[in-house]
């Protein structure tokens, strides 16, 4: 037996443990996902404060709800993902209703702190990466997210995002060139 | 030509492999957040408890009531066997 599969097995225990109310166990899932829950939204809002608000909900409300949880198969954060991509697409509808700052205009942060190795011209081309991001449908900027930071499965991601496997690998692929073409151009302006 | 779009297409994702990165929360807010929601489920379990609580003064109010109000009407009109309470036999 692997150390992926025994980990998993011990996961699964855990999560049969936070549904029948175990705090514990449910802070072993918390410690387990915060972060990669906390960069998606992070990604998405593109600010601190925004992403520890959304990730704070996110997990008060998987707390609230663990007892409904059902196995389906996909990895526990599947379901945390989808908590999270409610969450987000709410908070960009009450932002667009306020008619605040174009989501698209505001800065992403780059903490230098996050990126211990990074210099300000790293920092600069993240930015500027995120930027073009950002301006993609949020079902691509999701997937790109997924694919790139989580390193997920096509079939991961379809059962986040509610969608076939193929047509999750035609939207990755649309996705890329479509990214590229806006890069492209972004660059030919310059 | 096909070949070099790929090539470049994996060189693209390797790009964005490079500068999609996991960005670490604040370590106080990792440890707040799970202290909050140790004390969420606490509070929670406090909140039924005094849930339970509120309905047993609810119906031990009912309950004393209605003995209240049962004892008040054996006292003010006890029934006899003929259906006339004794202060209706004292005012005739």
């Amino acid at each position: 037996m692997s150390n992926n599969e025994k980990e998993e097995i011990i996961l699964e225990n855990v999560l049969e443990k936070a549904i029948q109310g175990d705090l514990e166990a449910f802070s072993v899932l918390y410690q387990e996902n915060v972060q990669r829950i906390y960069t998606y939204i992070y990604y998405r809002t593109g600010n601190k404060h925004d992403a520890e608000d959304l990730t704070a909900r996110v997990f008060q409300r998987a707390l609230s709800h663990i007892g409904k949880y059902e196995d389906k198969g996909v990895p526990f954060s599947a379901w945390l993902y989808r908590i999270a991509h409610n969450l987000i697409a709410n908070w960009h509808r009450d932002r667009s209703r306020k008619k605040e700052i174009s989501i698209d205009e505001t800065p992403l942060e780059i903490p230098s702190m996050d990126l211990p190795e990074s210099s300000l011209i790293k920092d600069q081309e993240i930015g500027e990466l995120m930027a073009y991001v950002r301006k993609l449908p949020a079902d691509r900027q999701t997937l790109l997210i997924l694919k790139f930071v989580d390193d997920m499965t096509n079939d991961e991601i379809a059962s986040i995002m509610g969608k076939s496997e193929g047509a999750i690998k035609s939207l990755y692929h649309r996705t890329l060139l479509e990214l590229r073409d806006r890069m492209a151009k972004g660059a030919d302006k310059e | 030509m096909k070949k070099s779009e790929e090539v470049n297409s994996g060189q693209f994702e390797d790009e964005l492999k490079r500068k999609f990165i996991r960005v670490q929360p604040d370590e106080s807010f990792v440890k707040n957040l799970r202290q909050k929601l140790s004390e969420k489920s606490s509070t929670s379990l406090e909140n039924s408890k005094k849930y339970l609580y509120t309905l047993f003064l609810i119906l031990a109010g009912v309950f004393s009531g209605y003995f209240l109000i049962w004892i008040l009407k054996m006292i003010f009109h006890p029934k006899h066997r003929n259906g006339i309470s004794k202060i209706q036999q004292a005012s005739r």
